[in-house]
């Protein structure tokens, strides 16, 4: 185990130094418009995009903006092989110029859980916005859910990293 | 090694075979330990993937502690805690469904039925909905709805941990299950390597006795190949050893050698068969072709030899009378020995043993001729003698002189035959013994005629002889002597085979330097088939019976005339006559010294012809 985090240590600082690189190279704070709708994501922490108190808030449509992918993929909290809808969360962390390894995302019900950054570099983990179309809620697993790329890569399978899905996401912690 | 590779089961001794049967079963054993521990290990890999009865045990207590929250909100709501507004409650609220949905959908849900917790979901469901209504009603005013939310919502957080208590012990029923399941997959696991390992050590004590084994027999195998190579290298020296000592040996036999290998080219050939056939300098060259020796063997007349596969031998005639015995052996390995002896002493003692024994066969039957002949002929005369003595003696008182001369004549004539006979016996035995030589020299030859003439008038004195000698040379180089006994036998068989009054004729003449001197008759003569054995001895013609004679006159001359280099010739008419012709070639001689030396051979001759009369 000691040899396979060593290992994956290096794989995250290999893959971050560039954007990490990319962050300095942005010295001041850079601003971000402000939420006209009720926020649904907070990322504070190392980051160099603000806009509110050191911390940059999203509204629904400051997520769009960052550009809406789909993803199908099956999960363990699912029937059925549902198709996802959101953002990339290596958007987000660039849009507020993070700069940090690990992300720490902390859910409605306060579930804390902190994930390598190399996760999003390596796949196109999602911020899910709706599933099947349908917007999540926080009836549901919304209004923000991490969704990884379950079936498309075979070290995600098996449910081995279930814990990193996060749903209910209310703020990611850039450390 | 290769055997035991093509047909390892077969070729194998029964404890070999035994071993393989093991190592087999040592292999089969490896591979389905190897596999049946390859499947037990996915299955262990399986259970371990399987993670959500871990998680539900928390998923069940997080939705439990948020009813227990969301009671909590409804109790301060119903108070009417300025903390607690409408849509904080609702945002509690929201958080609890959200957790129970969790539970009713995905492997959670599939979970739960698979422990019979079917019930129970359907319960959430029903509360779920229940606490939905309440609180719509709570958040539209009612303080009893938010009094039934508070005790609905303490109410599901019984039956979650209820729930969470049965599912905690469900997994812990499964977790001893699976436990006691992997220990004994482990001791399975341990059985199979303990499989494994014993076949491996089969297999790999088997194959260390192969090697073993493998070792031994090549090194039995090396030795073996260094005996051979001993043997091999002690048998060529002794064979080496062999072909010098024989070649040796050929060498210096007194045969010609010559040995040729199957392609039929030569080996190996002596001096001494060089020497015998010298044909050609390269006959026996080095690798030269065995049909080189058969062609010259056939352009010395003996073709074929070597023609066949059999065993030959010949007798060769060479130049210079010499002989070999050429011998041809085919040896069983295809090459063929040629053996050339030289066997010309023994061949030219051989042709000597066989003429010898000719000309003793041929006195043998001489000899009994002679005897018959002798027997006749001398028979006569004594009759002849006999009877006249007989007449003496029986008239002795009363004989006239007259009657007494007559029959001492007929005494005397009958002598005399039997003198005559008497000489040619002894010339017959002369002849034999090969004491018959002449010494011509220069002398007279008509003088000699002429005596000889003399005698037979003598003997026959009613018989004419006439002589023509004018041409004769005053001297002819002859030996007197014997010539006289020729001319003599000559002139008596001409006087004996004619009668009275028919005369005698010897006529001499010259050709060039050669004498010939012709006696001729008017008698019986000779019959032509009996020409050819005239002069043998003891022949005598058909005409010639009733006649005495001993048939050696004639052999005699002919003898005499060959010694001085010359021959007789006769011509011949039954019934009409006969004549001899003697030759005597180179007789004149040509050097005045010759006639100066001859006038005292001349004289001498006189006297031995004086010496003959006396006699």
């Amino acid at each position: 185990m000691r040899v396979v985090a060593a290992l994956l240590v290096l794989l995250v600082l290999a893959a971050v130094t560039p954007a990490s690189a990319a962050a300095i190279a942005r010295p001041d704070p850079v601003a971000l418009p402000e939420p006209t709708q009720p926020p649904l994501l907070v990322v504070e922490g190392a980051i160099g995009a603000t806009n509110r108190d050191g911390a940059a808030v999203f509204d629904r449509p400051m997520l769009h903006a960052l550009g809406l992918r789909t993803l199908r993929t099956s999960t363990t909290w699912t029937d059925g092989v549902p198709t996802f809808e959101g953002v990339l969360l290596r958007d987000v962390l660039r849009a507020v110029a993070a700069q940090g390894e690990t992300v720490e995302a902390i859910a409605l019900n306060d579930y804390r859980i902190r994930i390598p950054v190399s996760d999003f570099e390596t796949y196109d983990v999602l911020i899910a916005l709706s599933m099947n179309g349908k917007e999540l809620t926080a009836r549901d697993k919304g209004p923000l859910w991490i969704v990884y790329p379950r079936d498309d890569h075979p070290e995600l399978k098996n449910g081995r990293r279930d814990h990193r899905w996060v749903w209910q996401l209310k703020t990611l912690r850039v450390r | 090694m290769g055997m035991a590779a093509e047909n390892p089961a077969r070729a194998l001794s029964a404890p070999g075979r035994r071993a393989y049967l093991l190592s087999l079963a040592a292999v089969v054993v490896f591979v389905v330990s190897i596999v049946v521990a390859g499947v037990r290990l996915a299955e262990i890999e399986a259970d371990i993937s399987r993670g959500v009865p871990e998680n539900l045990v928390w998923l069940s207590a997080q939705a439990q502690y948020e009813a227990v929250r969301v009671a909590d909100a409804a109790g301060r709501y119903a108070i009417a805690d300025p903390d607690m507004e409408a849509d904080a409650l609702g945002a509690r609220f929201d958080i609890l469904l959200s957790r129970l949905a969790v539970l009713q959908a995905g492997a959670p849900a599939a979970y739960l039925r698979s422990l019979g917790e079917d019930a129970a979901l359907t319960g959430l469901e029903t509360a779920a909905a229940t606490l939905d209504r309440q609180l719509a009603e709570a958040q539209a005013g009612k303080i009893m709805s938010a009094e039934e939310l508070r005790s609905g919502a303490l109410a599901l957080g019984q039956e979650l941990r209820d729930l969470t208590n049965r599912v905690m012990l469900a997994e812990r029923d499964h977790a001893i299950t699976l436990q006691s399941r992997r220990h004994l997959l482990l001791l399975e696991l341990l059985g199979y390597g303990v499989g494994i390992m014993a076949s491996g050590t089969v297999l790999a004590l088997s194959l260390m006795r192969g090697l073993r084994h493998r070792a031994e027999a090549e090194a039995e195998l090396s030795r073996h190949r260094d005996h051979l190579e001993d043997m091999v290298a002690a048998r060529t020296a002794d064979l080496v050893q062999v072909e010098e000592r024989l070649v040796s040996a050929i060498d210096t036999a007194p045969d010609g050698f010559a040995a040729y290998g199957p392609d039929g080219r030569l080996m190996h050939a002596n001096r001494h068969i060089q020497t015998l056939l010298p044909g050609r300098p390269d006959l026996f060259a080095d690798a030269a072709p065995l049909p080189a020796v058969a062609a010259e063997l056939a352009r010395l007349g003996v073709p074929g030899i070597l023609d066949g596969d059999a065993d030959t031998d010949v007798e060769v005639r060479l130049a210079d009378d010499c002989w070999c015995r050429v011998s041809v052996r085919r040896m069983p390995g295809g090459g063929t020995v040629l053996r050339v002896a030289d066997v010309s002493p023994y061949v030219r003692a051989t042709t000597a043993l066989e003429q010898a024994l000719a000309r003793a066969q041929r006195l043998t039957d001489l000899y009994r001729s002679f005897v018959s002949m002798v027997s006749h002929q001398f028979r006569t005369p004594m009759a002849i003698i006999d009877a006249a003595a007989q007449r003496l003696q029986r008239r002795a008182d009363d004989t006239d002189p007259e009657e007494v001369r007559d029959r001492a004549g007929k005494i005397r004539s009958a002598v005399l035959r039997l003198t005559a006979l008497m000489d040619s016996t002894l010339n017959a035995a002369r002849l034999d013994a090969g004491e018959v030589t002449v010494e011509p020299r220069p002398g007279d030859l008509a003088a000699l005629v002429r005596f000889v003439a003399e005698r037979q008038r003598e003997i026959a004195p009613d018989r004419v002889i006439a002589l023509d000698l004018g041409a004769l040379p005053p001297l002819v180089t002859i030996d007197t002597t014997m010539m006289e006994q020729a001319l003599s036998n000559l002139l008596s068989n001409a006087v004996k085979y004619s009668t009275a009054p028919a005369p005698v004729e010897i006529l001499a003449r010259t050709e060039g330097r050669d004498v010939l001197i012709s006696v001729r008759d008017a008698g019986v003569g000779i019959p032509a088939d009996d020409l050819p054995r005239l002069f043998e001895r003891f022949f005598r013609a058909r005409t010639a019976s009733g006649i005495a004679g001993t048939g050696i006159g004639l052999a005699f001359a002919r003898h005499i005339v060959r010694l001085h280099g010359g021959d007789i010739l006769v011509t011949s008419r039954e019934g009409a006559g006969s004549t001899f012709t003697v030759r005597l070639p180179d007789a004149v001689p040509s050097t005045a010294a010759d006639t100066a030396a001859d006038a005292g051979t001349a004289t001498a001759v006189a006297g031995v012809l004086e010496g003959i009369e006396g006699a």
